[in-house]
């Protein structure tokens, strides 16, 4: 089923990637398998959304991609590291120094600033800012006003653009996105969709997105769509009408929801 | 709701496991100081009770002195041999018995080592008569010069066996003899040691007073009550005796224990009562924290239709539950802290074995009354706020709990806080009288502790903020946020941190009290230490004229100072007179004199110190009617005014006349204390050396250089500030109790935060060091604000107590750093566990849980 992936592509090239992924909780009857040998990989560069009905193993993927989950099987790479091997003092570095974060929500420190919550994983890392980059991923955002504010202080939309500014602050290799636009109403959730485009239009970036909502789907390079586990079918440069007609073909097909 | 209330604490029991530790630790300090001191008392009532005769005479005295100065002059009233003749004629009287019973002698073995209890427990003398309560055991009884029988404890304790040569030291001079027998009692013995000679030996060489005793006993005969008897001896003999019967005896003992032990037993309870103060921090914050984790849970109980009042109640009754539980622990340990002591002090000689513990009906009474009423205190204001709950924050997708603004908080502190360092000023200038300096000094302690507590939440971010401003340059963004966190609840903070202050408040004031008496003492002791030797004895008693002549006859010492003490009332209250060989006196102990000289002094006038004639209002020539144990009674001129003495003045005031003047009051008095001075040019060596070969059968008597008098003396004052530092290290104990409950519940509110850190690439190590730095923050700020108010605290009350002499302060400075840096080992040790469970937290559930 998941013929339609690159696999095969040149290295340097690929910014994340698995390979028969599996994961599974519990064992013999109550065995419960979330990923079922998952094959995917991700270019750089790259805008791809993951969608599939809750409970398909959408977020399980992400969470086993970006080093927050540990696979029963199978491997997965950030860049060319087999993050599948590593222990969780590794894991650790490698998210802070090549993996942005965008969570659904409650994801800034309310006791920081815009800024401080910016550029909290560089400080965590005990890295110096780059300034010029800094600026313009500030700029991108559209938060230079706001920087001396405190979460609380700021609207939903607006804590969210902060944490796209956080997970890009840092260049990391790739983003990953939790339903970012979740917690957002429609306009806002536009801004930060168009936002995230942007910053693989205009500064090279790569994305990962989980997502349930086909016009968020629609503002990436490629859909990846999961059930049972398992990918069954991919849409390039979707639209939110392409979206939804693929969603309607699987619902239809009898899966049970 | 109740059954809501009991599920709830049940499912927070492992939140509420530190309070109910503290509880239990202050109810068990409350219940065990109790149960302890009354099994003593009971113990020792229990024997003097079964002991005392059915009718006991005495001669009479003129009043009845403090139980510490009873032995400070070595005057034992006696009464004539004829007396026994006379209450055995009396009818109903079926024997009469002559009894010379001795306190405080010291018996020596054929190495003058001594024989009886070292430990502060007396040794007793007797003269043997026929008592059913004594059984011989081994041997026969003394019947002749040169026969002892000992109590069988005291043989066994110190391998005395019948045949063994002792010495028996009195202040009439030393008693040889044999061992012929071994005794025990019907009743126990709580530790003393028993020696019994015949009769005509306790006289003459043990009392120095051939044909008199100290008391006489009467046995009444069967069918006559002891008040009938008593009142038939009383009309024989007149009214120059006191005659009690065995309850008035019983009686009399038994108040005097209990006035004893009450003073250890306030004592103790104060410390408990200090440990249940910060215990209320600590289960305050508790309750808060869970008032505010449950804000929407308890909207939907004022939503479903749940009165305000309910809501307080179901929060009130769970902390009575914790209360409950607490004190029912608290008083299973407190009853097993009491055995501990009761089973602690016989390994010191105090055999209790044969009395159970004793649990009055007060104790659990007092346990659960402190217990429930300390969590119900402390869980008020949580549970008033939980009443405030508006039926809507069940609907609020994230319950935000309100902050109320500190500004009415921090203007009521600033208020308080002026008024009570106001009042401290005032007592540290105004220290003319005691009883306004002490009234000022009270208000002002009371005042700036409380106005801490209530500015408490504002200081703290005021202090954090100064405390943590170099972590983020030293620990980077671990740093900034540890610090940020420290204040992000400034009210738990304050009450965290107020515990600790508290207990470190009273740290800091009794160092500087401690430090200012041994340096006042010292310098004291600089001024007026003249003499090279003092001789006294041990155990608050007389060391004896022998010793006094064998001092004399030493070549190199050139003069002996006698110092004796006789007890008398003046207007009532009992003071302690010394008499000094005035002709000496000026090289010995250096008199500082206010007003008059030695002078007036060996001109039959009486010295007293400053603060005492200031108290009673005397000045030079002020006439003084000093009324004497014996019945005595003298009119005295004031003659000279001395300095308070450091530290040593006696109650009652510091009261000295010439020996001769004294002796003419109290003839028996006996040589106290011995100031020695040695002659100019003489060898110091050979004199030490001659000194110790005279006293090496006296093991009572202590000879001290001016080096060895000054170690006394600070060790002294260190003992009783090690162990009020032992005792307010329960009060800590809980204040570090208080401030890891405070970071794993904070740990836990966080546990989202904490995922957040952990997915963006922080390390286990560095939410570790987060955590430990927060908590490092909030410890360090207690003991800067504890230590802060007690050196407040101290400096002003050593100003009132110059009144006492403490006329130097002295600001431990190493004691001080010292405490500061153990509060911030306590605080990296209070974030052992929290942080341990900070680093293990899942970033996955911790980002899930919404």
């Amino acid at each position: 089923m998941s013929t339609a992936t690159a696999v095969d592509a040149p290295q340097q090239t690929i910014a994340a990637r698995a390979q028969g992924l599996t994961k599974a909780y519990g064992s013999g009857e109550t065995r419960v398998v979330a990923l079922d040998a998952v094959q995917v990989s991700v270019r750089r560069g790259e805008f791809v959304a993951i969608m599939g009905p809750s409970g398909s193993g959408e977020s399980t993927l992400m969470h086993c991609l970006a080093g927050l989950d540990t696979a029963t099987s199978g491997h997965a790479f950030i860049g060319e590291t087999e993050i599948t091997r590593l222990k969780d003092k590794h894991l650790t570095q490698l998210r802070r120094d090549k993996i942005g974060f965008i969570f659904q929500a409650f994801n800034l420190l309310p006791t920081l600033t815009a800024l401080e919550n910016i550029t909290l994983p560089m400080d965590i890392a005990g890295r110096k800012p780059d300034q010029a980059w800094l600026d313009t991923v500030i700029d991108t955002v559209g938060l230079r006003d706001r920087l001396k504010h405190r979460p609380t202080e700021l609207s939903g939309g607006q804590q969210q653009r902060v944490a796209c500014a956080r997970a890009l602050a840092s260049r990391p290799e790739i983003i990953f996105a939790d339903e970012p636009t979740g917690n957002l109403d429609s306009r806002a959730g536009a801004e930060v969709l168009g936002f995230l485009r942007s910053s693989v239009d205009n500064l090279g970036q790569t994305i990962v997105m989980v997502t349930h909502d086909p016009v968020a789907a629609s503002h990436a390079d490629r859909v990846l769509f999961l059930a049972d586990g398992q990918v069954v079918d991919e849409l390039c440069d979707p639209s939110a009408d392409s979206v939804l007609d693929l969603m309607r073909t699987f619902d239809g097909a009898g899966r049970r929801s | 709701m109740i059954k809501a209330s009991l599920r709830n604490f049940l499912a927070h029991k492992g939140r509420m496991a530190l309070s109910t530790l503290a509880v239990l630790l202050g109810v068990a300090f409350v219940s065990g100081t109790l149960v302890f001191s009354d099994t003593i008392n009971l113990a020792f009532t229990g024997i003097s009770s079964s002991t005392a005769a059915d009718v006991t005479i005495k001669p009479k005295q003129a009043f009845t002195p403090e139980i510490e100065d009873r032995a400070l002059s070595g005057e034992v009233p006696t009464l004539p041999a004829s007396i026994v003749a006379k209450v055995a004629a009396v009818p109903g009287v079926q024997a009469a018995h002559g009894q010379v019973s001795l306190q405080n002698l010291t018996v020596v073995d054929k190495d003058n080592k001594p024989v009886g209890p070292t430990t502060g427990a007396p040794t007793l003398g007797q003269n043997w008569y026929d008592n059913p309560q004594v059984r011989l055991v081994q041997g026969h009884a003394p019947t002749k010069a040169g026969e002892l029988v000992i109590d069988q404890a005291s043989a066994r304790h110190k391998n005395v066996h019948p045949g063994d040569a002792l010495h028996v030291l009195t202040p009439t001079g030393s008693t040889p003899a044999t061992v012929v027998g071994i005794v025990t009692f019907s009743t126990g013995n709580p530790g003393v040691t028993m020696v019994y000679v015949d009769t005509a030996t306790a006289q003459q060489n043990l009392l120095g007073k051939p044909g008199q005793f100290t008391t006489i006993t009467a046995d009444t005969a069967p069918g006559t009550t002891h008040a009938t008897v008593q009142q038939r001896i009383h009309a024989a003999l007149g009214d120059s005796f006191s005659i009690a019967t065995k309850e008035e005896q019983a009686q009399s003992a038994a108040q005097q224990v209990s006035s004893f032990l009450g003073v250890v037993t306030y004592a103790l309870l104060g410390f408990a009562g200090l440990a249940v103060l910060v215990g209320i921090f600590l289960i305050l914050n508790t309750f808060s924290m869970l008032v505010a984790q449950r804000t929407r849970e308890l909207g939907l109980l004022r939503a479903l239709g749940a009165g305000r009042r309910q809501v307080t109640r179901s929060v009130l009754t769970e902390a009575v539950l914790l209360g409950a539980v607490g004190s029912t622990l608290g008083l299973g340990a407190g009853i097993g802290l009491a055995a501990l002591l009761k089973s602690l002090i016989s390994s010191f000689g105090v055999d209790l074995s044969g009395t159970a513990l004793v649990i009055n009906p007060l104790t659990p009474a007092a346990a659960y009354g402190v217990g429930v009423l300390v969590t119900l205190v402390a869980a008020y204001l949580p549970a008033r706020r939980a009443a405030r709950i508006s039926p809507m924050a069940a609907l609020r997708e994230a319950a935000a709990p309100p902050v109320a603004p500190l500004g009415r908080r921090t203007a009521l502190g600033t208020v308080l806080l002026t008024a009570g360092l106001g009042l401290l000023y005032g007592a540290a200038t105004h220290h003319a009288t005691l009883i306004t300096a002490a009234g000022l000094l009270g208000g002002g302690i009371v005042a700036s502790l409380v106005a801490l507590v209530v500015l408490g939440p504002p200081l703290s971010r005021l202090v954090v903020h100064g405390l943590g401003a170099p972590f983020p340059k030293l620990f980077g963004a671990v740093g900034r946020i540890s610090r940020l966190n420290a204040v992000r609840n400034p009210r738990r903070t304050g009450a965290t941190a107020g515990a600790l202050m508290i207990s470190l408040s009273l740290v800091g004031a009794i160092a500087v009290l401690a430090a200012s008496l041994t340096m006042s003492i010292n310098r004291d002791v600089d001024n007026t230490f003249g003499a090279d030797y003092v001789l006294t004895g041990n155990g608050q008693q007389p060391i004896g004229h022998e010793v006094t002549t064998k001092v004399h006859t030493i070549p190199g010492i050139q003069s002996v100072t006698r110092q004796r003490y006789a007890v008398a009332h003046l207007n009532g209250f009992q003071l302690v007179l010394a008499g000094v060989d005035v002709a000496t006196v000026d090289q010995a102990v250096k008199p500082q004199y206010v007003a008059g000289s030695t002078a007036d002094v060996a001109a039959g006038k009486v010295m007293v110190d400053e603060t005492t004639a200031k108290a009673d209002g005397l000045r030079i020539g002020s006439p003084v009617e000093l009324h004497f144990l014996n019945g005595n009674v003298g009119t005295l001129t004031v003659g000279a005014i001395s300095k308070p003495p450091a530290g040593a003045g006696k109650d009652g005031g510091s009261w000295e006349v010439s020996l001769d003047t004294l002796t003419k009051y109290a003839p028996e008095a006996q040589d106290f204390t011995l100031y020695l001075n040695t002659a100019p040019g003489a060898d110091k060596k050979q004199v030490q050396t001659a000194l110790d070969t005279a006293l090496a059968g006296h093991p009572q008597v202590t000879v001290q250089s001016q080096a060895d008098y000054k170690n006394q003396i600070t060790g002294q004052v260190n003992t009783v500030l090690y162990l009020v530092y032992a005792l307010l290290a329960l009060a800590i104990l809980i204040a570090v109790l208080g401030v890891i409950n405070t970071l794993s519940l904070s740990v836990v509110e966080r546990t989202r935060e904490i995922g957040l850190l952990r997915a963006i690439g922080t390390s286990r190590r560095q939410i570790g060091r987060m955590i430990r730095l927060e908590s490092v923050l909030i410890a360090v700020h207690g003991a800067l604000l504890g230590l802060g108010l007690g050196l407040a605290w101290g400096i002003a009350g050593q100003k009132v107590l110059t009144l006492y002499g403490i006329t130097a302060l002295s600001i431990p400075w190493t004691t001080i750093l010292a405490v500061l840096a153990g509060s911030a080992v306590a605080g990296l040790a209070s974030a052992i566990l929290p942080a341990m469970k900070a680093a293990r937290t899942k970033v996955l559930t911790a980002i899930a849980t919404a």
